[in-house]
């Protein structure tokens, strides 16, 4: 066999072989077979699907404290309203929320006290930015429906700046969805990003309507963008940001002393602040009738003993209670579904809420003592928790409170509803075995206290009108109070707001005051009608009352049974330490976690835009 | 058909005897013409002629060929050819050196030779004749892997195979497997670690549950040279499984079996009732301090007195302040109660509500069994072999469930059949055909959840020996008040049910070699195609459970309370079977193979194409699955010394974007035999030196994230459906289900590349009798496919992966063997040891300024952040100065030292004291981890984590063996070990309620540390700070396998027609040395799951 002729026998099965196996080998057998995924064409095509984009930004936007997945407890947890009652405090119940931490003083920027978290924040301020980008797409949709959803995108943008700019100070403003490589957005002045968020709230309110057919209640309105507006201008009149020179020494700790200052507060006092923040409430007051919005108030200031339907219900707890009510000016109106399973992690956030739903699982959120001193007697005076007692549902009743107290906190005794009766806190005493609330994760310890706002009672706890309140009326009608006494003082004005409230509420006007004097009395007021509903924690920021209110030695009361001389059981009771608060000046403003620092973006030139003290 | 081809094949034959024939008459005419040639006949021991055998003249190397296709040679013009010898060579068949006793039609006989069969090293898509390998490739036999008595083939290769890393995390039946890695890892990237694997030529998922009887050998590709020709799949290393195949022979009938006894290797040791509550105590009182530190800080003019005075305060509860306020206590009546809860003489003896309960014993068994049974069948004839085996392997579990509702399904079992024929067919002389057919089919069950080690954690330690005495009278009992799951371990296992998991796995290949010597000798043209599937069912079942309280006995008696029924009865369920996943893969292959010798010259070349689909519902997205590739190889051979080759792959992936869908990836490799060379001088000591090195590129087009391979990483920003929302009223509430930006596309993505470079030795000493291999490898995997972790936050998109990353690893390998034999005694003694390191030189992170020392980039993959620890505080004096009594002064605590042993300041001015340095600003006491305020910043907090230290990959792995036989008897034993290896164990004795190992016997305290006992954590309560201190050092030795055994064979066997019976004692995982075992089996040390087993075997193997 000679050599060409084997060369030549090797070329022609080469050439067969390629030619076999060149005929598959194209790139279309790699290809990606149709199917599998959608696109953005495919959800802004129509308005059906951009609904599901809209109703995911609604989703990632509009808190929802009232928890309903696993990222926290209740919203009071870090603030003097709860204190989480679990074993060690150093359980799963507290680190949700990073409690354990907070409460102790060792909060740290990996572990802070947003109750979302940083990236939550963004993610839904790039959903809005893009369904702002992309509504337009929508080939069924007329003008005017572009508009509204362009506003409503504009709001929620609005919104989760608010959040931020409400924990960590001035943030980066985000108008539109980040690509490509110019991903640098530093920190801006409280003073612009104030500005912008207002401008995009009028922007909104220009083009919302003041009112919705009620099968689309849960989107904002018009009010609800002045609401927005309202808030953060409160909060910039404020003296964390608005600083007197009289109290510039208070937050010394937390200013760097230069430039870096203005991402902080505005860099001098100015009064006339106070007169934007008093407007911007008096403009969601005088556009609320428009919307239907209003007090709840029927002139039925207490819920009737052993409620079980709405209409026992007082008018303050009518107003969390009641889906849809008038007051609600925007909610949060996620189903919250207890029985969906753990799947979407509704049943966890119930063992969060209390432990009267879940019981032995449940968490117990007390409420401390110090708390409860803050609802005045049913005659305006001041009230203070005894040392002891004898029996602690008679001498609760015999506390003679505030009405809002008996709404919203349980206690030891208490009849709750017809499948749970009365509340079994207590320790076994005198031969009477312990309650069946009485321990957490195994520990009996008889705390007997408990808030019971946002946990299902009514109709034998029924959950499924839960709703969480974002905007209520009568928070801006305290802004207002509290605005206009900072601007001039307490006049007419100031006082017809703040006693429509307690009016409401059942307690006694309010007249009298010097400015300090109504000062103490409207943020009081504040306090006990905004309970549990996730103002406290900005509130104290904002009033600098925090280094004191959460350096508290925190207390409540423990109940053991004991045998009455007719040999029925009593639930005696004592005041018990539960936890001594620890305040850092830092927590004035949240950390930004030390990736987003590293990652050098948020300041300028060779500061990491971190907040003093971090 | 058989018929016509028995036919066929008797015409050729007849025609071959023609041609011999003539040509032996040719040789008869041609004697007398040239006298100085030399010519004959080569064919091997069934008169076959033989091709391309080397005959060469003894002491004239150049004087030499090869015989031609009818197995004829001529050497010709040989000077005084009759005085030569001549020497006959082959691959496959024994040397032969013959005098020249004819000058013509010399017939010369070539033995097969059994140790050149051995001497085949299979590499991809061929194999190759060992001593012409150029590239670095392990392997094992199956004499080794027959030797562990393991269920998983997995588990039997650690130790054996220089450059294979193996760890065992479970050891629960069926779900046992090792996750194994060639040379250490090339990439940070989880789930893009592993090897490929391949089985008889065909890349498969599962290989777990191949039965080992049926395996000849299992190799690994560690080099670019031998892995290039896998292309993007490659970069890993791939590991080379192949089955047994027929051989020429009467039907042998080999029947093997084994009845294992299995135990948990490591099982820790748990407090009783007493010492639980004496430990918490403990706890309590020491944990004081931290929690009333803050009320007695020097500046408010407390001391230490006011703080005694205020812990011993008495309150009106008749408790101490310090009892009453701790979070656990128990008086002394209740730890007499425990201690006596066993002793009913006793007047404390209370045991169902003081009870102390060994719940391991409660729970787990002392042992179970695991049966293991194979058969197989081999033989045939030139025409037709096979190999046909059947196994079945049966584990049983070690949790008792005997309580439970299905106590023979609730435990953990796994049963196994195995089927496999192989089936080798010549159809014509040329035209060869291959028939694999491989099934398993797997029943697995057990408690639900299918996840143990939720169970484990979840459930078992959450149990404690004084909730619930657990069960009286086949009663799960709860005490007093209290219904918590985790108070009753008995009530929790028996209400979890069970589940049941059935799978079967089809793997099929028909492999067809058309022999074209017809046209071009040694030229064959091959085709192939496999399918294999999967099948999964499930069925299952729910125990409700019935729970008692108890309620102590008015009458005042202890042992008889009074029980309560907490729940209605319900009856218990059944589930019928469901689907649960299945997955099926179509494999194609087509191929041109050459090989010849010209002389000294061995020529080899290989062209192959391949394609697969997989169509597999659980890949996300729901579509098929392709790759595409194809395979280039030439060899060149110089007189077996110098050796080169030339691999190359050329692969396309759908991960990629049309243009950047192919990837080709080369390697060169070239070896030198020294001891071939002529000036090489012969001698015992150095038999055979061979050089050899490679170096090539191989790729990777995976990312794999929590166990979802992500796909056409190209596509345009995708949208998905997810989260809702709800609008309207509460009569007219509507919910909206959600959509949302998914994944944004990249694309400029391709493939990840490993740069791979290997530099190896081998050689033979000692007239054979040591052998040693020496390799050196290095590896830089660039554009690693990996997210970016420097973009803020802010973006919020979710981006694709990009080529960004490098990663640089590097080690060596060595193995050594030694066999002899003195007098009748076969001895041989081997050892391994690998060593691989590895360094991250690019990955996109952030670093914060000032913070480098906490970044990934330039640590090792899976390098911990923690804070650095200095051993305990072990006394008040290294916080605080002391009083004439010994207690400290509060007011004057202990200034901090820096690096240089100077006092320092924190950002404030303000001078740092020690007893400020606890994490986050913690109160220290003694018995507190001592943690460095690394950076000199005045406070511990997340600046003071930094990289160090050894990661869960050990950096050294070795294995040791020795055996012996004699006679009839044989003994082996293998160790096995690692090191430069540490595991992060988070375990904390004193979290809650909780189970307490007896790692709280070695808890800080002054007394022990004054004694200078043994101290393995902090003091009872104390914190457990995410420091170096718990990132344990997970070294150890293992008694990895040890096997005695003796062969018989007396004659009224053989008359049975028994060759040969051998019984064997065998074990694996025996004894384990290592440092830290209080924390568990160091294998999987911070792990929590079924524990890992040791197991004793007792088998049998006849041979028919």
């Amino acid at each position: 066999m000679n050599i060409k002729k084997t060369l030549r026998n090797i070329a022609s099965v080469l050439a067969v072989f390629t030619w076999v196996f060149s005929t598959g080998c194209s790139e279309d057998f790699l290809e990606k077979p149709k199917g599998g995924d959608v696109t953005v064409d495919t959800i802004f095509n129509t308005q059906v699907q951009a609904k599901k984009a809209v109703a995911q930004m609604y989703n990632k936007c509009i808190t929802c404290y009232n928890p309903y997945n696993y990222y926290g407890g209740r919203p009071g947890s870090i603030t003097d309203e709860i204190y989480i009652m679990h074993t060690a405090n150093d359980s799963w119940a507290a680190k949700v929320n990073n409690t354990t931490s907070y409460v102790v003083g060792n909060m740290s920027a990996s572990a802070s006290c947003d109750y979302m978290g940083w990236s939550s924040h963004w993610l839904g301020i790039r959903t809005a930015n893009l369904v702002y980008e992309n509504i337009g797409k929508v080939k069924d949709a007329d003008a005017g429906y572009i508009a509204d959803v362009k506003a409503q995108a504009i709001f929620c943008r609005a919104y989760q700046h608010y959040e931020l700019f409400m924990y960590y100070g001035g943030i980066p403003l985000l108008n539109h969805s980040l690509s490509g490589n110019d991903l640098y957005y530093p920190r801006r002045s409280v003073a612009a990003t104030v500005d912008t968020i207002c401008k995009w709230c009028d922007e909104a309110a220009a083009v919302l309507p003041e009112t919705r057919p009620s099968t689309d209640f849960g989107m904002v309105t018009k009010i609800g963008a002045l609401a927005l507006k309202a808030r953060v201008l409160l909060l910039a009149a404020s003296p964390l940001y608005n600083t007197p020179d009289s109290r510039k020494s208070e937050v010394a700790n937390v200013r760097f002393g230069d430039d870096r200052d203005s991402v902080l507060c505005y860099p001098t006092y100015d009064k006339e602040r106070w007169k934007r923040a008093a407007d911007a409430s008096l403009a969601v007051m005088n556009a609320a009738p428009a919307g239907g919005i209003g007090l709840y108030d029927t002139g039925k200031p207490e819920t009737t003993n052993g409620a079980q339907n709405y209409s026992d219900l007082g008018d303050y707890e009518s107003a969390w209670n009641v889906y849809a009510n008038k007051e609600i000016i925007l909610a949060n109106t996620k189903t919250i579904n207890q029985t969906d399973g753990w799947n979407n992690g509704d049943i966890w956030s119930l063992y969060m809420s209390s432990k009267l739903y879940y019981q032995d699982w449940g968490i117990k959120n007390i409420v401390p003592n110090e708390f409860i001193q803050l609802y005045e007697k049913r005659d305006g005076s001041k009230f203070t928790v005894p040392e002891s007692g004898t029996n602690l549902p008679d001498d609760v009743m015999s506390w003679n409170l505030d009405p809002r107290f008996y709404q919203s906190i349980a206690y030891d005794g208490m009849w709750y509803c017809s499948s749970i009766g009365y509340l079994k806190y207590y320790m076994a005493g005198d031969g009477f075995a312990a309650g069946n609330l009485v321990g957490s994760d195994g520990t009996p310890n008889g705390y007997a206290v408990e808030c019971y706002k946002f946990v299902p009672r009514v109709e034998n706890k029924n959950a499924n009108h839960f709703f969480w309140p974002t905007f209520r009326y009568a928070e801006f009608v305290l802004s207002y109070a509290e605005a206009l006494n900072e601007y001039s003082g307490p006049s007419k004005e100031a006082y017809d707001a703040l006693n429509s409230i307690r009016k409401r509420a059942g307690m006694p006007d309010k007249s009298g005051l010097d400015q300090p004097g109504f000062r103490t009395a409207v943020q009081n007021e504040r306090t006990v009608e905004m309970a549990f509903e996730a103002t406290r924690y900005s509130d104290l920021m904002r009033w600098l009352t925090a280094p004191t209110v959460l350096s508290q030695q925190l207390t409540s009361v423990k109940t053991t049974a004991k045998k009455a001389a007719n040999g029925s059981m009593l639930r005696s009771w004592v005041k018990a330490n539960c936890l001594q608060r620890v305040w850092k000046d830092k927590y004035y403003y949240v950390p930004f976690p030390s990736a987003e620092c590293s990652k050098m973006y948020l300041g300028a030139g060779d500061w990491d835009g971190q907040n003093p003290g971090w | 058909m058989f018929k016509n081809q028995a036919l066929g094949k008797q015409k050729l034959y007849t025609m071959k005897k023609r041609v011999i024939f003539v040509l032996i008459i040719m040789f008869a005419l041609s004697k007398s013409v040239i006298a100085q040639n030399i010519s004959g006949l080569v064919v091997d021991s069934k008169d076959v002629p033989l091709e391309g055998v080397t005959v060469q003249v003894k002491g004239t190397p150049n004087k030499a060929t090869v015989t031609d296709l009818n197995g004829k040679f001529v050497l010709s013009n040989v000077a005084n050819a009759a005085q030569k010898t001549l020497t006959f060579s082959f691959l496959g068949y024994e040397k032969l050196e013959q005098k020249v006793s004819s000058l013509t039609n010399l017939k010369i006989v070539l033995q097969e030779s059994s140790k050149g069969l051995e001497e085949i090293v299979v590499v991809g898509y061929g194999s190759q004749k060992k001593e012409s390998v150029t590239a670095a490739i392990a392997s094992v036999g199956t004499k080794e892997l027959v030797q562990s008595p393991t269920a998983n083939i997995s588990n039997q290769l650690a130790g054996r195979l220089p450059g294979l890393i193996s760890m065992q995390t479970s050891g629960r039946p069926g779900k046992d497997e090792s996750t194994l890695y060639i040379r250490g890892l090339g990439t940070y990237n989880d789930g893009t670690q592993n090897p490929l694997i391949m089985v008889d030529g065909v890349a498969r998922d599962s290989y777990d549950n191949i039965d080992p009887n049926e395996v000849e050998s299992i190799s690994i590709l560690k080099d670019a040279s031998a892995t290039a020709v896998f292309g993007v799949r490659g970069a890993n290393g791939v590991i080379l499984i192949t089955t047994k195949r027929g051989k020429v022979s009467a039907p042998k009938v080999s029947l093997s079996t084994s009845m294992a006894q299995t135990s948990f290797s490591n099982m820790p040791g748990f407090l009783g009732s007493y010492d639980y509550a004496t430990k918490k105590n403990e706890g309590s009182e020491l944990a004081f301090w931290k929690k009333n530190a803050s009320k007695f800080d020097g500046t408010t003019g407390k001391t230490w007195t006011d703080f005694e005075a205020y812990k011993n305060e008495e309150l009106s509860s008749g408790l101490l302040r310090w009892q009453a306020e701790g979070d656990y206590f128990y008086s002394n009546t209740a730890l007499l109660k425990y201690k006596n809860a066993h002793n009913p003489s006793s007047e404390y003896y209370d045991p169902y509500f003081y009870p102390d309960v060994d719940w391991v014993k409660a729970i787990f068994k002392d042992h179970c069994y695991q049966s293991q049974t194979n058969m197989n069948i081999n033989g045939g004839t030139e025409d037709m072999k096979y190999f046909i085996s059947l196994g079945y392997l049966d584990q049983g579990g070690l949790f008792r469930t005997d309580f439970t509702t299905y106590p023979k399904d609730m435990e953990y079992t796994n049963k196994r059949y195995n089927i496999r024929g192989n089936f080798d067919f010549n159809i014509t002389k040329d035209f060869t055909a291959a028939v694999d057919l491989g099934y398993q089919h797997q029943i697995e069950g057990g408690l639900d959840n299918g996840n143990e080690s939720w169970l484990w954690e979840k459930r078992i330690m959450w149990s404690n020996p004084l909730s619930t005495v657990g069960m009286i009278d086949g009663k799960f009992v709860m005490p007093d008040n209290n219904t918590n799951f985790e108070q009753n371990i008995y009530s929790e296992m028996a209400g979890m049910g069970y589940s049941t998991v059935t799978e079967s796995t089809m793997t099929s290949s028909i492999k067809l070699k058309y022999d074209l010597r017809k046209l071009i000798p040694g030229l064959s043209v091959n085709g192939r195609v496999a399918y294999d599937s999967f099948y999964r069912t499930t069925t299952g079942g729910s125990t409700p459970v019935i729970k008692y309280k108890i309620t102590a006995n008015p009458n005042g008696d202890v042992s008889d309370p009074i029980f309560t029924q907490m729940s209605e009865e319900s009856t218990p369920n059944r589930y019928s079977d469901w689907y649960s996943y299945k997955w099926r893969k179509i494999y194609g292959e087509g191929s041109l193979s050459y090989n010849r010798s010209f002389g000294k010259h061995d020529v080899g070349a290989l062209a192959l194409y391949n394609a697969e689909k997989k169509y597999d519902p659980n890949l996300s997205p729901d579509l098929p699955h392709a790759y595409i590739g194809m395979v280039g190889r030439v060899t060149y051979g110089y007189d077996s010394k110098y050796l080169a080759e030339f691999n190359a792959g050329y692969n396309g992936s759908e991960n990629f974007p049309v243009g950047q869908r192919f990837g080709f990836l080369p390697a060169f490799s070239a070896g030198w035999v020294a001891s071939n060379e002529s000036f090489f001088p012969t001698n015992d000591y150095v038999t055979y030196l061979k050089i050899r090195g490679s170096i090539g590129k191989v790729g990777n087009d995976n990312v794999t994230v929590n166990n979802v391979t992500k796909r056409y990483l190209y596509s345009p920003d995708v949208w998905t459906y997810t989260g809702s929302y709800s609008f309207g009223s509460l009569a007219e509430k509507t919910s909206y289900s959600g959509a949302q930006e998914g994944t944004v596309g990249n694309p400029n993505v391709t493939w990840e590349t490993a740069l791979k470079s290997n530099l190896g030795f081998e050689g033979k000493f000692f007239n054979d009798k040591l052998s040693v291999t020496y390799d050196y490898f290095n590896e830089d995997r660039t554009d690693i496919l990996s997210y970016k972790g420097s973009v803020p936050t802010i973006v919020q998109a979710t981006l694709p992966p990009y080529n960004l990353g490098e990663v640089k690893n590097w080690g060596y390998e060595v193995d050594a063997t030694w066999r002899d034999k003195i007098g009748k005694v076969n001895y041989f003694v081997k050892g391994n040891l690998s060593h691989n390191k590895n360094k991250i030189i690019e990955m996109d992170e952030a670093i914060s300024k000032g913070l480098e020392y906490q970044a990934q980039t330039g640590s090792p993959v899976y390098s911990l952040s923690l804070l650095k620890s200095d051993g305990f505080y072990n006394s008040w004096a290294e916080l605080y100065e002391l009083d004439a009594d010994g207690n400290p002064i509060l007011s004057s605590p202990v200034l901090a030292l820096d690096a240089k042993g100077k006092s320092y300041n924190n950002a404030a001015g303000n001078p740092v004291y020690v007893k400020d340095l606890g994490v986050s600003g913690a109160v220290l006491q003694p018995g507190d981890i001592k943690i460095v305020d690394y950076n000199y910043d005045g406070v511990v907090d997340a600046k003071d984590y930094r990289r160090a230290g050894k990661t869960k990959i050990p950096e050294y792995t070795f294995g040791f063996s020795f055996g012996a036989d004699y006679k009839g008897f044989d003994a082996s034993f293998l160790f096995q070990g690692v090191t430069g290896v540490a595991r992060y164990c988070s375990y904390s004795p004193f979290s809650m309620l909780r189970a307490m190992t007896s790692l709280a016997n070695y808890t800080w305290s002054a007394e022990r540390y004054a004694n200078g006992e043994r101290i393995e954590y902090p003091y009872a309560g104390g914190a457990a700070p995410y420091c170096d201190f718990f990132n344990k050092d997970a070294s150890y030795i293992r008694l990895k396998n040890m096997e005695i055994g003796y062969r018989i064979q007396p004659s009224f066997l053989t008359k049975l027609g028994i060759e040969s019976t051998r019984i064997y004692l065998n074990g694996t995982n025996l004894i384990t040395w290592s440092k830290n075992s209080l924390w568990g089996d160091p294998e999987n040390l911070g792990t929590l799951g079924y524990p890992l087993v040791k197991t004793f075997n007792l088998g049998i193997n006849v041979n028919f």
